[in-house]
């Protein structure tokens, strides 16, 4: 589907494990740095924020310096839309209490976004995205979709999760942790590394060509397996044919893999690509291996850093990469950064349930 | 324009599906279902919706259980898809709750030591389109919204919007939420409830006409939706129940935590 040329990311931020935003992010991703440590308490290596005091739920805590940081910078303007996207949100919280006795105070899911947009920023229009590691995405596509509908004039676009033991020992239950960092599409590869972050992106419709475009955007499902990914890769591969319609596939400089490190994901991802691409598929790179899989944020980030490459014509080397698989081989960026001309990144993301999304970012001017 | 070309519901007050030319009630006592439980409906069994086997569905989360069997009753009632291309079908889901009750079951087994990780799949409020894709083969796009109790109505002028603008040629959209022990936590004014209902939308065939989706606007003439006995992610469903049903051409608008969703029924 493709979107209008003047449909672009106007500002665009995360707080990662790094504990920085966008600038500096691209700036320890290119220098090849990985913020995924051992964790006792989580029982396998994880990438987590720094902890600070925080007054109520995290995760609530995370969005809310995010979105203010948007709202503070991008000044939206005209009628605004919040879209919040996550796979948990506050549920500890709600947990926590209900595992105490206590009356929960604390709860659904879908408050986050009420919370942020009415009470603390006093925005017109808000909903939740959860589709599961889709979120992200996920929700970047309904806020192109509300502004191209004229829903709205700005629409600010809000990710985060964070690691608990209800997360953690879940992933350990489905034997889906590495307890090494994650080294996605290595051949040695053997699980996912959990990390947390948050991110925010303010979308606008604006011809200002310093701001990087939202291009086009397929989705699909997998209908195959609730959990697992469809082997053939073929419900990843109709996302992006739906993404790619009417695309020069030359024109793709890059993609910004899913790329969790767990052996069927990043093998489904490695055939859709080779599908798609004709066997031919332009060098991949995926960050999972330097901040971890940050759930309902990680769609979100990825959209920011594949915007970032398309306009600094710089891809990050993928942490934990060494090696890979002879089957449906790729020319995965590791190491160190590699160059490219300025253009089309394609960035996609799967999730539980079979969700996959694609979504094409255009270079801004710096 | 979109159309409703097909219908299905669970509530507490039994089963029901429609098509253009017909609409079919199945009480919980026809069914000998039992009696109501806690949850507002008796247990859900795959008997209930399914002709044939559906072994899958008795491991799935309560969330789930109600949506899948809500889709069902609208994709029987729809002669089981025919004519759809069923990669074009997309989902648009609608809940308020979400996985709560999951979530509570799984977090026990893990606080007991042994992490389930059959409750585990089902922590994510998605997962229902998930089964849904699966049982019916939908490999369209699908998204979860969450508005509070705006929800329903939120789905269902996306899944409108998503026609109209030619973002999907048809789409399922299912709305639910079960509510059950876990739920009551959240404080005196949960109280129990498990249901669901799933809207068949296509650009073709026969149905009601659904077009002219707005989102926060002023209600001007249209008729107001107030609130009916169902909660959650499910509220409105019943208020616009037998407009949907009907024959009365009007536009609704219902309204909820600040947000509203208004649409013309032609």
């Amino acid at each position: 589907m493709h979107l209008p040329s003047d449909m672009r990311i106007a500002l665009a931020g995360a707080l990662t494990p790094f504990d920085n935003m966008q600038d500096e992010l691209l700036q320890v991703l290119i220098a090849g740095q990985c913020a995924i440590q051992p964790s006792e308490r989580y029982g396998a290596p994880v990438a987590l924020m720094p902890r600070r005091e925080r007054d109520g739920p995290i995760t609530d805590a995370l969005a809310m310096d995010v979105a203010t940081w948007a709202d503070i910078e991008g000044r939206p303007d005209g009628r605004r839309l919040l879209v919040y996207c996550t796979t948990k949100g506050r549920f500890d919280w709600w947990l926590a209490e209900r595992n105490a006795g206590k009356q929960a105070k604390y709860g659904l899911f879908s408050e986050v976004a009420e919370t942020l947009a009415v009470q603390k920023l006093h925005y017109e229009g808000f909903r939740t995205v959860s589709n599961a590691c889709v979120s992200g995405a996920q929700g970047v596509i309904e806020a192109a979709e509300a502004l191209l509908d004229g829903d709205c004039d700005t629409a600010v676009v809000v990710g985060s999760d964070h690691i608990t033991e209800f997360i953690s020992q879940g992933f350990s239950s489905l034997n889906a942790r590495s307890s090494h960092p994650a080294r996605p599409f290595d051949h040695t590869r053997d699980g996912l590394s959990l990390g947390e972050a948050c991110a925010a992106v303010l979308l606008k419709r604006s011809n200002d060509p310093r701001f990087p475009r939202l291009v086009s955007y397929g989705c699909s499902n997998d209908a195959n397996h609730i959990s697992g990914p469809s082997q053939d890769g073929s419900g990843l591969a109709l996302a992006i044919e739906r993404a790619l319609d009417g695309i020069d596939k030359s024109e793709i400089r890059a993609i910004c893999a899913h790329g969790t490190a767990t052996v069927y994901n990043d093998a489904m991802e490695a055939r859709a690509f080779h599908t798609v691409f004709e066997g031919a598929p332009p060098p991949v790179f995926g960050i999972k291996g330097a901040i971890g899989h940050t759930l309902g944020a990680a769609g979100l980030i990825e959209v920011i850093v594949s915007a970032t490459v398309a306009t600094e014509g710089l891809i990050p080397p993928t942490v934990g990469f060494e090696q890979g698989e002879v089957n449906y081989p790729l020319d995965v960026v590791h190491g160190e950064p590699r160059k490219i001309e300025p253009g089309y990144i394609l960035t996609t993301n799967s999730g539980f349930g079979g969700m996959n999304t694609a979504i094409v970012v255009g270079p801004g001017t710096l | 324009m979109a159309r409703l070309i097909a219908y299905g519901r669970v509530s507490p007050a039994g089963l029901l599906s429609w098509a253009p030319g017909g609409v079919r009630r199945t009480s919980w006592v026809e069914l000998d279902a039992g009696a109501v439980a806690e949850f507002g409906t008796p247990k859900l069994r795959a008997k209930y919706f399914f002709d044939e086997p559906f072994t899958k569905y008795g491991r799935m989360d309560p969330l789930c259980k109600v949506a899948v069997g809500a889709a069902q009753l609208a994709v029987k009632a729809s002669g089981d898809l025919i004519g759809l291309d069923r990669d074009e079908v997309a989902q648009v889901g609608g809940t308020m709750l979400g996985c709560l009750e999951v979530d509570a079951q799984f977090d026990d087994t893990r606080r007991a030591g042994a992490p389930s990780p059959a409750l585990f799949v089902y922590t994510l409020p998605s997962m229902f389109q998930g089964e849904i894709a699966i049982k019916f083969h939908l490999r369209g796009r699908c998204t979860l919204l969450s508005t509070g109790e705006l929800s329903a109505l939120t789905a269902l002028g996306t899944g409108i919007r998503w026609i109209e603008k030619g973002r999907a040629k048809h789409v399922l959209v299912v709305v639910g939420d079960a509510a059950g022990p876990a739920a009551a936590q959240l404080g005196p004014d949960y109280t129990a409830q498990s249901a669901a209902a799933a809207y068949l939308l296509s650009g073709e065939g026969n149905g009601r006409e659904l077009a002219d989706v707005r989102f926060n606007t002023e209600p001007g003439e249209a008729r107001i939706l107030e609130p009916g006995g169902l909660k959650y992610g499910t509220t409105f469903v019943d208020a616009l129940e037998p407009l949907l049903l009907g024959d009365e051409k009007t536009r609704v608008h219902g309204s909820a935590g600040g947000q509203s969703v208004s649409f013309r029924i032609g």
